[in-house]
C-alpha cells in the first residue's frame, strides 16, 4: 500500500510541474507581429508557419525540411530569424538563420526576394531579426544541394 | 488545459516530435534498467567515461570522413566498455582512475583531432551538440529511429532473458563463479549493452549528461523500493516518464532537450528521496 | 571415497606461491576447520577449492557424488552487498543460479527449494524484507540459506562470524552444527580457534608447516600447543 501511495505522489507532483511548463511557454520570445499560434493554413495561405514556433521547434523544423525536402517543395513558408548575408564575386546570398538553444549551431534558409532590391540600402542590417515569407525551393551548385525561399518578401 | 491538449496534438503532427518521443522513451528505458546494475557495482561514472570515448570515436570517424559515424563509434565504445568493466578487482589501475584516464583522454584527443583535421564547417557546433545533445533528438532521420528501435528491443530482450544471472553476478560475483556461473561472460554482455546504450543516448542528452540518465532513476528507485525487481521496474517507469516530460517541456517551452530531461530527473529524485524518508522507516 | 581430496596443492596467484605442500581429505559429514595466522593462505585455499583461482600445482579431486561446482559458498560480505536493495527471497533464490541451465527463469521447484531453506534457517518472517535493513547476523543467515540452495552436500564458510556479537556468534555456530548433524559437510575458515576446537571434527592448520588430522590429533600435536596457549584445557 505504501508503495502505491509513493508512486501516486511522485506522479502527482510531476504532473503538477506540467502546469508550470505551460506558463513558461507563453513567455516565448516572438518578434513576429503575426501572432499566428495555430499554423497550417491562414489568410495569407502560408503552408508552414515556422515563425510561430519556439526556438527548439523552429530549428528542428528547418533541419527536417532540408532532410525531407520533397515534401516541402513549392510550399509557402514563413520563418523568423536573424538576417545574415554572404557577399561573393558572383552573387550575394541572403539568409534567415535560427540558432538552436545552446546557440552553438544554427539552421537557416536562404531567400531570394521577389522584388529586386539593392544591398545594403534596401536590406535589413546583418544581425537584425526579420520575418521572411517565400516558396520553398531547392537548387544544386556543383555537387551540393541548397535550399532557398524564392519569391520572398520580408514582412518585418 | 484544452488549449494545452490542442497544442500537444498539433505538435504531434510534426514527424520529428514523434520520432523524438519514441527514441527518447526507448533510450530512457534501456539506460535506466542497466543503471541499477551499474550503480550497485559502483560504476556510476561509466556513462560519462564511455560517452567521452564515444566522442573520441566520432571524432576519428569524422576525420576519416565516414558518412555514418555510428559503426566506428559503437566499436570504439564497446572495446573500452569491455576493458573498463572487466578489469575487475585485479586491475593495476582501479575502476574510477581507469575510467577517468580513458574518459578525459578520449575527449582531449577527439577534440584535438577534430581541430587539426577540420573537415566540418562548424567545429564548435558539432562538439557542442555532441556534448550537450542540443537538438539532435529532434533532428533524427527515420533510419536512425529504426536503428534505435532495433537496438532497444535487443537490449531489453537480453536484459529480461539474463535478468536472474545479471542479478546474481551483480550481488555476488564470487559466489556466482563458485557455483558454476560464467560471471565473466555476463560481465562481457553487460559491457556491450552499456556501450550500445551510451552511443544511442548521446543523441538524446549528449555526452556530458548521459550519466544522469543512467544513475538518477536508479537512485530514485532505491530510495523507495526494497526488492531488486521493484527497483528495476520503478527505475524504468520513472525514467520513461521523466524523459517524456522533459522532451515535451523542451518542445513547448523552447528549452534544450538534454538539460530539461536531466532537470526533471533531478526533481524526481528529490521527490523520491523525500518520500523514502517519510515512509521509509528504519534503513 | 572422499568428497574432496587435495594432494600436494601449491596455492597462489599471479605466479607467486603463497603456500605449498597442502594435502587433506574431506569425507561426507565431516566438519573441517581451516585455521592459521593472518596471511597464511586460508582464504586463498578456499578460493582455489572453489575454482576462483587455479592451483599452481597439485591436485583437487571431488568424489562421492559431489560435483566440482556443487559446493555452497558463504563468502565474506563486501560493502556493496551490505547496502544492496534486494529482498531476502531474491537473494536466497539466487543461490539456485547454477541450476538454471538454459532457462531464463527459476522453476517452481527452485522457488520451493528457496522457501525450504528460508524456513529451515528461521528466516520466514524476514522473507520480503530488504536485505540492507537486516542486522549482521540476519544477513549471514540469509547468505547461508543461499549457500544451501546451491547444494546442501557441502558448504564452505569464510569467516562466517566475523563482525558478529557474541550472542549471534553462538547462534551461528549452533546453526552450522545442526546443519552438519543433518548431513551437510562443513568446511570453515576461521580465526576463532576456540570455536574450531569446539565444533570441528578435523583441523587443517596452515602455517610454515601444514597439519591435517582429527581434532584429537591436533590437540596432541606441536601446532596446537603454540596456538592454543592460554585457552586452557579443551577435550
Amino acid at each position: 500500500m505504501k508503495k502505491i501511495i509513493s508512486l501516486l505522489l511522485v506522479m502527482a507532483f510531476a504532473f503538477s510541474l506540467c502546469a508550470c511548463g505551460k506558463s513558461k511557454e507563453t513567455a516565448d520570445k516572438k518578434v513576429s507581429t503575426d501572432n499566428n499560434i495555430s499554423s497550417e493554413k491562414s489568410a495569407d495561405s502560408i503552408d508552414y508557419d515556422i515563425s510561430a514556433l519556439n526556438t527548439t521547434m523552429a530549428y528542428s523544423q528547418v533541419i527536417e525540411m532540408c532532410q525531407n525536402y520533397q515534401k516541402y517543395l513549392n510550399k509557402t513558408v514563413k520563418i523568423t530569424g536573424i538576417f545574415a548575408c554572404d557577399i561573393t564575386d558572383s552573387r550575394n546570398y541572403y539568409a534567415c538563420q535560427i540558432k538552436d538553444n545552446t546557440a552553438c549551431c544554427s539552421a537557416g534558409l536562404e531567400f531570394v526576394l521577389k522584388d529586386e532590391k539593392v544591398y545594403p540600402d534596401e536590406y535589413p542590417n546583418v544581425g537584425d531579426t526579420i520575418t521572411v515569407m517565400g516558396v520553398f525551393n531547392q537548387y544544386t551548385e556543383g555537387t551540393n544541394r541548397y535550399f532557398e525561399l524564392r519569391d520572398a518578401t520580408i514582412i518585418e | 488545459m484544452s488549449e494545452f491538449i490542442n497544442k500537444a496534438i498539433e505538435y504531434f503532427e510534426y514527424p520529428f516530435v514523434r520520432y523524438a518521443l519514441i527514441v527518447g522513451v526507448l533510450i530512457a528505458l534501456c539506460s535506466s534498467i542497466l543503471g541499477v546494475t551499474l550503480v550497485l557495482k559502483r560504476f556510476s561514472f561509466i556513462g560519462d567515461g564511455l560517452s567521452h570515448v564515444a566522442f573520441g570515436g566520432m571524432a576519428i570517424a569524422s576525420v576519416l570522413n565516414f558518412t555514418n559515424d555510428m559503426p566506428l563509434t559503437l566499436l570504439f565504445t564497446v572495446i573500452f566498455a569491455i576493458v573498463l568493466l572487466m578489469s575487475g578487482k585485479n586491475a593495476k589501475i582501479k575502476g574510477d582512475a581507469a575510467i577517468a584516464m580513458v574518459s578525459v583522454g578520449s575527449l582531449a584527443i577527439g577534440y584535438l583531432l577534430l581541430n587539426i583535421f577540420n573537415t566540418s564547417g562548424n567545429l564548435s557546433g558539432d562538439v557542442c551538440s555532441t556534448l550537450f545533445g542540443s537538438t539532435s533528438i529532434l533532428t533524427l532521420t527515420p533510419t536512425e529511429v529504426y536503428l534505435c528501435v532495433g537496438l532497444s528491443v535487443f537490449v531489453v530482450a537480453v536484459f529480461i532473458l539474463l535478468y536472474n544471472r545479471i542479478f546474481a553476478v551483480t550481488f555476488d560475483e564470487d559466489f556466482s563463479k563458485a557455483t558454476g556461473t560464467n560471471a565473466d561472460f555476463y560481465n562481457f554482455i553487460i559491457a556491450i549493452i552499456i556501450a550500445v546504450i551510451i552511443v544511442l543516448a548521446m543523441n538524446l542528452v549528449g555526452s556530458l549528461l548521459i550519466s544522469a540518465l543512467v544513475i538518477f532513476p536508479a537512485l530514485s528507485a532505491m530510495r523507495i523500493f526494497k526488492s531488486f525487481k521493484s527497483v528495476t521496474v520503478f527505475s524504468a517507469v520513472l525514467s520513461v516518464f521523466c524523459s517524456l516530460l522533459g522532451i515535451l517541456t523542451a518542445v513547448f517551452a523552447g528549452t534544450p532537450v538534454g538539460s530539461t530531461i536531466v532537470a526533471v530527473d533531478i526533481v524526481a529524485f528529490i521527490i523520491c528521496f523525500a518520500v523514502g524518508k517519510v515512509f521509509g522507516g528504519k534503513r | 571415497m572422499a568428497q574432496l581430496s587435495c594432494k600436494n596443492l601449491a596455492l597462489g596467484y599471479d605466479g607467486k606461491i603463497v603456500r605449498d605442500n597442502i594435502s587433506f581429505e574431506v569425507n561426507s559429514g565431516d566438519y573441517l576447520c581451516i585455521v592459521g595466522e593472518n596471511g597464511s593462505g586460508k582464504s586463498t585455499l578456499m578460493k582455489t577449492i572453489l575454482g576462483l583461482f587455479p592451483p599452481i600445482s597439485g591436485e583437487i579431486k571431488f568424489g562421492d557424488g559431489l560435483k566440482d561446482k556443487e559446493i555452497g559458498y558463504l563468502p565474506q560480505q563486501t560493502d556493496i552487498q551490505k547496502d544492496f536493495p534486494a529482498s531476502v527471497n531474491e537473494i536466497v533464490l539466487s543461490g539456485c543460479i547454477s541450476k538454471l541451465s538454459f532457462s531464463p527463469f527459476y522453476s517452481k521447484s527452485e522457488k520451493e527449494l528457496a522457501d525450504y531453506q528460508i524456513a529451515r534457517l528461521g528466516l520466514n518472517s524476514l522473507k520480503n524484507r530488504c536485505y540492507r535493513e537486516l542486522s549482521g547476523g540476519q544477513q549471514q543467515r540469509v547468505l547461508l540459506a543461499r549457500a544451501l540452495c546451491a547444494t546442501d552436500k557441502m558448504i564452505l564458510l569464510d569467516e562466517p562470524v566475523s563482525g558478529l556479537d557474541p550472542m549471534i556468534t553462538m547462534e551461528m555456530y549452533n546453526l552450522i552444527e545442526s546443519l552438519n548433524k543433518e548431513g551437510t559437510t562443513v568446511i570453515m575458515v576461521s580465526h576463532d580457534i576456540e570455536a574450531a576446537l569446539n565444533y570441528a571434527s578435523h583441523i587443517l592448520h596452515i602455517g610454515d608447516n601444514v597439519f591435517f588430522g582429527t581434532k584429537k590429533d591436533y590437540l596432541k600435536s606441536e601446532f596446537s600447543k603454540a596456538f592454543t596457549k592460554g585457552i586452557g584445557d579443551i577435550q
